[in-house]
């Protein structure tokens, strides 16, 4: 590896992430622009974070509590900025096509794998600088109470290792995905496509899984009564340091010092392995079955849309199971399902003699992953057009029309999904067939209206442009849509919190009353999104 | 016989922040003819067609494309007007077959003829065979004929062509030269830019040459060889005068020392 070419590399992958950012394309202006904003944000942070907790904890902990709290954030830290450089490089950069990132720079200059991993690391510990900063400067103000600043300095120490471990694993699923990709290039067929996407699917969700600490933690505790099983996690080791060295057994964290060294000397050498292996992806040119061209009406038709409607669903259906970037997306909501099945012992989830509360948890992770995926598809539904846009609107399509064929194609992937856990829900807590019904309304009635509100903040904050974005919508646009999604959910189940909370209806009274204000919320959203499409149209290209 | 008017442009003006992309365009387009606009990058070529397209509002003037105004009726232009950007945007995830399927039905297209239809513009573009792949797959010049036979299947009475020929190979230029003219004479009017002079000189009925978002000068081949009083030049040599650019030699001197 050549350290001088990694970090130029570092410096051309931070501008150009720098400057991906802007909403139209074009290069955004002032601090936004430069790099150097990053550089700004983190000792900013780690003193804002560092001093809030001092004068927000130093008054009202006792110090043993301080003590054990300063522990389980140095013990915690090395395994979160893990996760944390790795979910940040999947949410941002993963999305990327192989065209748009790597291959020529690979191909074309005198540079080595291992600088180009080298320099793509130090860009993602950039990047995820000011959220580590964040962390550790609460740990430190917790440690600075507690007195108990030495296992704070190993703990950051060993965070860093975390961080860089998280960008290296990105690098690895980078290059499987590629290896999977490519694999297919050959067979062709819709049996291929979807085989493709469901491992694609796979390799984030099982890579971003082993890079998560609780996940990791639910899995020792599956293999074994304690966690005594804990060492044979190599992901935890980083953590283990920070825990022999707080009790005091130096030998032991030096061993874990030692293996973990191991771990990152074995994890970078698999990634660039792997690039120079995969990296460069192969032109993949499938081969479709014949595509059948109905003279009826067809499915959607007899559903009432209209030719051109019932063509931009198919093509977003299509676009759903064959698009590289839609593996992240769905991603998210099957982590989420997993982590519900991991959280609940399976013993418990089909004893019918269990009591409900007890798979309350599962139930309600099952209905958030639904309306995550929901909030993904409904939000990039526009943005997913890119430059391609321009197809829609030299067509003869109003804003109507698209805003009924896009709030279908969010909404048809996700109701599958609602009715089988339905079902679900109604094998697991007994219930009867009446508010099994009003449950499947209650639930498509709430995918509505987060279609509806997402689909207006996806408009609004649409990339349609191609080269080197990552993402279909803008940063800003994610956080707004995430938090608009949150408060529709909650403005829609208000009035269950009349029967829940204060007891002031009854459980029907409470249905209707809930029925009504989420019809009012899609109601609402609809009007926003289409006012949002027509100002799309009247932009000017 | 009178002539009649498919598209006619009375004042139009549109500006870019400081830039003005087109100014007090005035062009009236025949029905069933072939329209060139020529100009050097930047002279206001694409942004007039998409104004005629009602993709862009102008800042001033009048637009009629055969009795509609883009701006109040976009639906019913765009229902007639077949459009090719400069650089075709396809959906790469879709084959070539299912993004022409797509197209049909989002026009319209009756169900009846339009397989019929798109396999007899594959067979003609030489894309018979390669139907079943993915456009991610395509060549520039497949994609290229690809966005070409969109534009053209649900039987426009107006054509928006944004450089078409670019990318083509010289048969796949020929067979589209030869079907816009055979559409002329079924009466379907063609407007289109291009940066070459030779295809503007045996293609079309008019040229107008656009400069700054200027018009400079404004009919058929021959006349604005008569215009520029250069009878026997060539195309070429009538654009380079127009807009100011016939000392071409005397940058290459430089250059080359």
């Amino acid at each position: 590896m050549n350290l001088r070419n990694a970090l130029r590399l570092a410096r051309i992958f931070s501008l150009s992430a720098s400057r991906a950012k802007s909403d139209d394309g074009g290069a955004p202006e002032g601090l936004a622009s430069r790099p150097v904003t990053n550089l700004i944000a983190s000792p900013i942070a780690f003193i804002l974070a560092a001093a809030f907790t001092c004068l927000v904890m130093g008054s009202k902990m006792d110090a043993f509590i301080l003590q054990v709290l300063a522990l389980q954030f140095s013990v915690f830290m090395p395994a979160f900025t893990m996760f944390m450089s790795m979910v940040y490089s999947l949410m941002t950069e993963f999305s990327k096509s192989g065209e748009a990132t790597s291959t020529d720079i690979v191909n074309w200059l005198p540079i080595q794998a291992g600088d180009f991993v080298a320099g793509s690391v130090l860009t993602t510990l950039y990047f995820v600088s000011p959220m580590a900063s964040l962390l550790l400067g609460f740990a430190f103000g917790i440690s600075f109470l507690a007195g108990s600043l030495g296992i704070w300095v190993v703990g950051a120490f060993v965070s860093v290792l975390g961080c860089i471990l998280g960008a290296l694993a990105l690098e690895i699923a980078r290059g499987a995905l590629n290896r999977a990709s490519g694999a297919f290039s050959g067979v062709g067929g819709q049996g291929a496509v979807i085989l493709r996407m469901v491992l694609s699917v796979a390799i984030i969700v099982a890579i971003s899984m082993m890079f998560n600490f609780s996940m990791m933690m639910r899995v020792v505790a599956w293999f074994s009564s304690g966690l005594a099983g804990i060492r044979f996690v190599p992901v935890l080791w980083p953590s283990m340091i920070v825990l022999e060295q707080a009790s005091g057994n130096t030998y032991g964290a030096a061993i874990y010092a030692c293996l973990s060294g191991l771990l990152l000397a074995a994890v970078y050498i698999a990634s660039v392995r792997v690039r120079e292996l995969y990296w460069a992806p192969a032109p993949v040119s499938l081969k479709m079955k014949p595509v059948r061209m109905s003279r009826s009406r067809g499915f959607l038709g007899t559903l009432g849309f209209d030719s051109g409607e019932a063509a931009v669903i198919r093509k977003d259906l299509k676009s759903l199971l064959r698009r590289r970037e839609m593996a992240a997306i769905l991603a998210i909501p099957v982590m989420v399902l997993l982590m519900g099945f991991m959280g609940t012992p399976i013993d418990m989830l089909m004893d019918p003699s269990a009591p409900y509360e007890s798979k309350s948890t599962f139930l309600f992770q099952c209905a958030f992953a639904v309306l995550v995926l929901e909030l993904q598809l409904a939000l990039n539904a526009v943005g997913q057009e890119r430059e391609e846009f321009i197809n829609l609107l030299s067509a003869p399509m109003d804003a109507g029309q698209l805003l009924k064929a896009k709030a279908s194609s969010a909404l048809l992937p996700a109701l599958p999904v609602l009715a089988l856990l339905s079902i679900l829900v109604s094998l697991l807590a007994s219930i009867d067939a009446v508010t099994m019904i009003a449950l499947i309304l209650l639930g498509g009635t709430l995918l509505a209206a987060v279609t509806t509100v997402e689909l207006a903040v996806g408009a609004r904050y649409a990339i349609f442009t191609s080269s080197g974005r990552t993402r279909f919508v803008t940063q800003e646009g994610t956080i707004i849509g995430m938090l608009l999604g949150m408060a529709t959910v909650g403005a829609s189940l208000s009035p269950f919190a009349l029967h829940f909370i204060l007891e002031y209806v009854s459980i029907p009274i409470a249905y209707v009353l809930t029925l009504g204000t989420t019809l009012v919320v899609a109601c609402f959203g609809l009007r926003v999104a289409r006012r949002e499409l027509e100002e799309l149209y009247e932009y000017n290209y | 016989m009178d002539r009649e008017i498919a598209v006619s442009l009375r004042g139009v003006s549109r500006s870019f922040g400081e830039t003005r992309a087109v100014s007090s365009l005035d062009l009236e387009i025949e029905r069933g003819s072939i329209h060139g606009l020529l100009g050097p990058n930047g002279s206001g070529k694409s942004t007039t067609m998409k104004m005629v397209m009602g993709l862009l509002k102008p800042d001033a003037g009048v637009i009629d494309v055969y009795g509609k105004d883009p701006q109040r009726d976009p639906i019913g232009v765009k229902r007639i007007v077949g459009y090719v950007p400069e650089t075709p945007r396809l959906y790469e995830y879709l084959t070539g077959l299912e993004y022409l399927d797509f197209v049909a039905d989002v026009y319209g297209v009756d169900p009846e003829v339009k397989e019929e239809r798109i396999y007899e513009f594959l067979d003609a573009f030489g894309l018979d065979g390669r139907e079943n792949e993915m456009i991610s797959g395509y060549s520039h010049g497949m994609k290229q004929k690809t966005a070409l036979i969109g534009a053209l299947l649900h039987r426009p009475r107006l054509l928006i062509l944004d450089e078409p020929l670019g990318g083509l190979d010289p048969k796949s230029a020929r067979i589209v030269k030869d079907i816009l003219q055979r559409l002329s004479g079924e009466g379907v009017t063609t407007i289109f830019s291009t940066h070459i002079m030779e295809i503007a000189d045996a293609l079309c009925d008019r040229i107008s040459v656009l400069y700054n978002g200027e018009k400079l000068g404004e009919g058929s081949p021959a006349e604005l060889r008569e215009m520029a009083g250069r009878p026997r030049s060539t195309l070429e040599e009538v654009f380079l005068m127009l807009t100011g650019a016939d000392d071409v030699a005397e940058i290459v001197d430089a250059l080359m020392g």
